[in-house]
C-alpha cells in the first residue's frame, strides 16, 4: 500500500510566560492509503495535539509546531500558508470530534453547514450542493434527509448529529479522516452503528482513518494498526492483533490489562498506578519509569529510544527489549527510507 | 469496555449545552430560533405595546405630508400661540406654525438621527469587536485601548465641541453620534466573540477549511446577534434623547427644521411660560413616549433572546 501521511519528528510545544509545555515531543509515524490507524493513550498524552498539528490548527498564539515535518502525499504541510491549508482542510484531511452536541453551529441549519463545505471545496452551484448534501445525509443513514436539511442541530439526537458531522467530513471524499474520540459521547448501540458507518465509508472512497481514542474496544473494532502514546511520545507501534496478543511496552501491557475481560473470572482489575506526569514535571529518563513495575536503575537515568522489534513492523520504546535488537537507529532509518 | 480515563482532552470544550433555546418536544411548526424569540416577545405585553407605538410613530413620520394640510414652516402670524383647538390640534407656536405638523416632521428628524447613527455605530462596533474578540492577543489589546480612549472622553461635551466647530446639521449630528456610540457595542461584541470562538463548532468549521473571515461573520456573528439587536434598540432611544438634549441647547437640529428638541427650546421664553403653558407638553411627551417605547421593545428583545428565560 502506498504511503499517504508521514509525520516526522513532530514537536508541538506550548509557551507560557515562564515554562514550555511539550505537548507533542518528537512523534514519528506513517499512515498508508486506506489504512485505519488508532492513536491511543491517556488524557493529556498528546493525541489530540498530534491531530491538530496535522490539521495545522494548534491553538495560536500559545501553541506552535516547533520542529518536524508532516507530509501528505509527499507535500510538507508544515510549510503551507494558512490559505493553502484552508484548501487542504475539509478537502484532503477532515476531522470529526468527540462531542457531536457542540460541534455543529446552533444557529445554522444542517443544510447550510454541509453545503458551505461542498460549495467551497468543490465549487458547485448552490442547488447542486443542496442535492449532494441530501444524498450525503442519506448515505450516512439519516431518515427524512430532505426535511432534516432545513432543521437546526438542536432537533437532532447525539447519534444523528455525529452522522451529520461524518457526512460533512466525508463530503469531499477526503484522503484522511481524523476521528477524535468519535464515539465517546454516544451510547454503546449508537457507538457500534457509527463505527460501522465509518468503516463502510472509508472502504468506499479508500479514506485512511486516524482514530484517536482511549477505548481499546473501539480500537479492536476499527483499527488495523495501533500507535500508543505516552506523555507526548510514541511508546509502541504494532498491528492490532500483535498488540492485543503480546503487548510489549509495560504501559501498553497496563492498558490492555485494565480492560475487563467478559469471560475471565477475575476479582479486581489491574490498573496502572499513578498518573501521567504533568508536562512541567517530566521525569528524567524514561517518562513511564515512575509508574512502571519493571523499572530498573537505568530507566530513571537514560531516555530509551524507539526500538524495532523482531517482525520489523513493531516498534517499542523500552530498555527491556534492547537485547533483542542491535542497531536500533538502523532499523528506524530503514522504516522511513522507503517512501 | 473500559475507559482508562474519563477526563476531557485539552482542546475539547467541556460539555456545555450550546443550544440557546430549550429543547422543544417536537412542535408542529418548524421552531427556528427567530420563531422562538418572536413567541417569547409576543408574551411580553409592555414590549408589544411599545412595538405598536413605535410602528405608529414611524408611520406617522413617513406619511407626515398626508396626515396634515399645513407646511411645517408656513406661518400664520395672526394665529400665534393659539391653544389647541379643532383646526390646530396641538395649537400654534410663537411664529404662527402648526404644532401638530411640526411634531410630525420633527419625528422624521428624530427617528432618522436615531436609526442612522445607531446603524453606523453598530456597524463599526461589531466589526471592531468581532476582530478583537476573534483574534485576541495583541490585536485585541490594541483595539480595546482605542475603545478605552474613546470612552475616556465625556461624550456630550465633545459632541458640543464638535458641533460648534462644524456647522450643526443632521449629517454632522449622525456622524458625531456614530463616532461616540460604537465603543459600547465593540466591547459587547468582543465579549461574545471571546466566549464563542473557543466553542467546538468553531474548531469544527476550521477543520472543514472555512476561512477566518467567513467564520467570524457567518458562523460566530449569528450566535451573537441577540445581544447586538438588543443594544441597538436601546441605543436608538438613547440617541433620540441625546439629539433632543443637543437641540434643546441650540446645538442640534437648527431652525427652521423642526425637531422635538428645538421645539422645546422655543418653549424656554417667559412669554410662552406665562401665556402658553401647554406649549412644551407635546414635544416633551413625544420624546418621553418614544424613548420609553424603544426601551420596552429593547427589554422585550433581551428577554426573547435570553436562553435562560424559559417561556
Amino acid at each position: 500500500m502506498e504511503e499517504l501521511l508521514r509525520v516526522e519528528n513532530l514537536k508541538t510545544y506550548f509557551f507560557d510566560k515562564k515554562k514550555t509545555i511539550k505537548a507533542v515531543d518528537g512523534v514519528d509515524f506513517a499512515i498508508k492509503r486506506g489504512e485505519t490507524v488508532a492513536l491511543v493513550g491517556e488524557s493529556g498524552c498528546g493525541k489530540s495535539m498530534t491531530s491538530l498539528s496535522i490539521m495545522r490548527l494548534v491553538p495560536a498564539p500559545y501553541g506552535k509546531i516547533v520542529e518536524g515535518e508532516i507530509h501528505l502525499e509527499g507535500k510538507n504541510l508544515v510549510r503551507y500558508t494558512e490559505n493553502e491549508m484552508c484548501k487542504i482542510r475539509g478537502n484532503d484531511i477532515s476531522m470529526i470530534f468527540q462531542e457531536p452536541m457542540t460541534s455543529l453551529n446552533p444557529v445554522l441549519t444542517i443544510g447550510e453547514q454541509i453545503t458551505e463545505v461542498i460549495t467551497y471545496h468543490k465549487r458547485l452551484p448552490r442547488k447542486k450542493a443542496v442535492q449532494q448534501a441530501i444524498e450525503l445525509l442519506k448515505l450516512v443513514g439519516i431518515p427524512r434527509a430532505e426535511s432534516i436539511i432545513s432543521d437546526y442541530p438542536h432537533r437532532l439526537s447525539g447519534g444523528m448529529r455525529q452522522r451529520v458531522m461524518i457526512a460533512m467530513a466525508m463530503s469531499c471524499d477526503p484522503k484522511l479522516l481524523i476521528a477524535d474520540e468519535p464515539t465517546t459521547a454516544l451510547d454503546v448501540t449508537i457507538q457500534a452503528q457509527i463505527l460501522d458507518l465509518m468503516k463502510d465509508l472509508s472502504k468506499k472512497v479508500n479514506t485512511s482513518i486516524l482514530l484517536i481514542t482511549h477505548d481499546l474496544g473501539v480500537v479492536s473494532e476499527l483499527a488495523e494498526r495501533v500507535i500508543v502514546m505516552y506523555a507526548g511520545q510514541i511508546v509502541e507501534q504494532a498491528s492490532v492483533d500483535d498488540l492485543f496478543e503480546e503487548p510489549l511496552h509495560p504501559y501498553t501491557q497496563g492498558l490492555v490489562e485494565s480492560v475487563p475481560d467478559i469471560d475471565a473470572e477475575i476479582g479486581r482489575l489491574n490498573p496502572i498506578k499513578g498518573n501521567v506526569p504533568t508536562p512541567d514535571q517530566m521525569p528524567e529518563g524514561c517518562r513511564f519509569a515512575p509508574r512502571c513495575t519493571h523499572a530498573f536503575d537505568r530507566c530513571f537515568k537514560e531516555e530509551p529510544q524507539l526500538l524495532q522489534k523482531k517482525y520489523g513492523t513493531r516498534t517499542v520504546r523500552c530498555f527491556l527489549y534492547e537485547d533483542e535488537e542491535k542497531g536500533a537507529e538502523h532499523a528506524r532509518k530503514d522504516q522511513y527510507s522507503h517512501r | 469496555m473500559s475507559q482508562p480515563e474519563n477526563q476531557l482532552q485539552p482542546n475539547v470544550q467541556p460539555n456545555v449545552p450550546v443550544s440557546p433555546e430549550p429543547m422543544a418536544p417536537l412542535p408542529q411548526k418548524p421552531d427556528t430560533l427567530t420563531r422562538i424569540a418572536v413567541d417569547k416577545f409576543m408574551k411580553n405585553k409592555l414590549a408589544v405595546a411599545g412595538l405598536i407605538l413605535l410602528v405608529f410613530i414611524i408611520f406617522a413620520a413617513i406619511f407626515a405630508p398626508v396626515l396634515t394640510p399645513y407646511e411645517p414652516s408656513s406661518q400664520q402670524l395672526l394665529k400665534k400661540l393659539t391653544p389647541p383647538n379643532g383646526e390646530h390640534w396641538l395649537g400654534v407656536d410663537t411664529l404662527g406654525r402648526d404644532m401638530y405638523t411640526r411634531m410630525l416632521y420633527g419625528a422624521r428628524v428624530s427617528l432618522l438621527v436615531g436609526f442612522a447613527s445607531v446603524a453606523a455605530s453598530i456597524f463599526i462596533g461589531t466589526i471592531v469587536g468581532a476582530v478583537a474578540g476573534y483574534y485576541g492577543g495583541k490585536i485585541d489589546a490594541f483595539l480595546m485601548r482605542v475603545v478605552d480612549v474613546f470612552l475616556a472622553f465625556p461624550s456630550l461635551f465633545l459632541l458640543i465641541t464638535l458641533v460648534t466647530i462644524f456647522d450643526p446639521g443632521i449629517d454632522k449630528l449622525i456622524m458625531a453620534f456614530a463616532l461616540f456610540g460604537w465603543t459600547a457595542t465593540a466591547r459587547l461584541v468582543r465579549g461574545e466573540f471571546l466566549s464563542l470562538r473557543s466553542r467546538e463548532f468553531v474548531l469544527a468549521a476550521k477543520t472543514m477549511g472555512v476561512k477566518s473571515s467567513k467564520i467570524i461573520f457567518s458562523h460566530i456573528l449569528p450566535n451573537a446577534m441577540g445581544p447586538i439587536i438588543v443594544t441597538a434598540t436601546l441605543n436608538v432611544g438613547i440617541v433620540i434623547l441625546a439629539e433632543s438634549a443637543l437641540s434643546y441647547l441650540g446645538l442640534g437640529i437648527q431652525p427652521p427644521t423642526p425637531s422635538w428638541g428645538n421645539m422645546l427650546q422655543d418653549a424656554q421664553s417667559l412669554t410662552i411660560m406665562y401665556e402658553a403653558p401647554w406649549y412644551p407638553i407635546f414635544p416633551g411627551l413625544m420624546i418621553l413616549v418614544t424613548v420609553l417605547a424603544f426601551n420596552f421593545v429593547g427589554d422585550g428583545l433581551r428577554d426573547a433572546f435570553d436562553p435562560k428565560m424559559k417561556s
